[in-house]
């Protein structure tokens, strides 16, 4: 379950490319390779950063026109799928 | 899971160098894609077997110059092997650092080091010699991998069918179509590069295509043709009843190029010059999706190029 309050990062074994908006994902670990939309692609990149889950919300609350709850509800339910894909984890803090 | 412990007894104990006691003092040189690969400390059972296999790609022995890649086969201990009868061949473990590639399967190890030129070496334990020929072709076959990675080019798995002078490459994973499109094309009087697996060059003129000569039923020496053609397109292989032509979006392009290139593609020390790569690639060749349906059919489609 992905709290507001928690800090996510990439995984170590995935790399991650930007292409033409998408987003590629290797899980080099699993052989796996996964492709993102925009959305997906943003989340990654804001990643990069260390900033809590509630900071990513803000970021992409700035920049996407849709009411916070919505937002919240279906970012979080993104998140755990890319946690549960192997793709980003909880950041030791 | 650790490196190796599905597959050995003792993972830690892994050749940290390239060394051992050899099998014997044969050699085998074998001549490929403009490259020397020498098979070295075999035994002479291995070395005819390996000669039977690879027939007239096998070279007169000379000196291996440096230039030439380096096989050394050496003994390992039954034991040393977990014996699972659930591992198959290409089941198998690999592991990265800068400098050297290693792997483990089914009763083999392997390492790659980059001393800075490439030496292999391969650990095989006393098991049927049509199974050891088979490790040291697959080993082979991933050598050729990093050789070619690291001139700029890539080992793709894929079929090449050749027309009128150029070279068009079908390419999806086991199952997609390679084999029975090269069938199709080769009824239709087309030449068979390779039905499995080629090399894709990046030359100014662009990207060239030559086959893998022992790998696929029309690759090997008596089936398909020789030589090196520029390549005109790339198609991702669905089967299906209705022959149809897609474009693909360039992150689809790139992740069903990924899936067919070996072994490289999982080494984290290669990755971002792997993309770049294809990436390049795609720039250079369209790359498409074709679903094709048991009849020649695709080929007009391909011709007149009209996607949906």
């Amino acid at each position: 379950m992905i709290a507001t309050d928690m800090i996510l990062k990439r995984c170590v074994d995935t790399r991650y490319r930007n292409i033409g908006g998408e987003g590629v994902v290797v899980r080099q670990t699993a052989g796996e390779v996964l492709v993102l939309n925009e959305i997906g692609v943003r989340v990654l990149e804001l990643l990069e950063a260390t900033m809590p889950v509630s900071g990513l919300l803000d970021a992409l609350d700035a920049e996407y026109e849709i009411d916070r709850p919505t937002l919240e509800r279906d970012v979080l339910a993104y998140l755990q799928e890319l946690v549960d894909a192997g793709v980003i984890e909880h950041a030791a803090v | 899971m650790n490196f190796g412990e599905n597959f050995l007894t003792y993972p830690d104990l892994f050749p940290a160098r390239p060394s051992g006691e050899p099998w014997g003092d044969e050699r085998v040189m074998i001549g490929l894609a403009g490259d020397i690969y020498v098979y070295e400390g075999l035994s002479t059972v291995q070395a005819d077997a390996v000669r039977q296999r690879f027939g007239k790609l096998c070279l007169p022995l000379v000196e291996a110059s440096p230039m030439s890649v380096r096989i050394q086969i050496f003994r390992a201990a039954a034991d040393d092997f977990v014996e699972n009868r659930e591992h198959s061949r290409v089941a198998y473990n690999q592991s990265h650092t800068p400098d050297a590639v290693k792997f483990i399967g089914r009763r083999f190890m392997c390492r790659l080091d980059w001393m800075p030129e490439l030496r292999t070496a391969l650990w095989v334990p006393e098991i049927d010699l049509q199974y050891q020929l088979a490790i040291f072709v697959q080993f082979l076959q991933t050598t050729i991998a990093y050789r070619v990675f690291e001139q700029g080019g890539l080992l793709f798995h894929s079929a090449a069918v050749v027309s009128d002078g150029g070279a068009d490459i079908f390419f999806g994973p086991s199952g997609a179509g390679k084999s029975t499109i090269s069938r199709l094309s080769f009824a239709m009087g087309h030449a068979v590069l390779n039905d499995d697996m080629n090399i894709l060059r990046f030359t100014e003129a662009g990207i060239m295509v030559e086959k893998l000569p022992f790998t696929g039923f029309l690759g090997q020496e008596g089936g398909g043709m020789a030589g090196i053609y520029p390549v005109r397109a790339m198609y991702r292989l669905y089967k299906g009843p209705t022959p149809v032509l897609h474009v693909l979006q360039p992150a689809t392009a790139l992740v069903t190029l990924l899936g067919c290139v070996h072994y490289v593609s999982c080494d984290p020390y290669r990755w971002d010059r792997l993309i770049d790569r294809l990436q390049k690639l795609s720039t250079m060749v369209p790359i498409q999706a074709l679903t094709f349906a048991r009849d020649d059919r695709f080929w007009a489609l391909l011709r007149s190029g009209e996607t949906e």
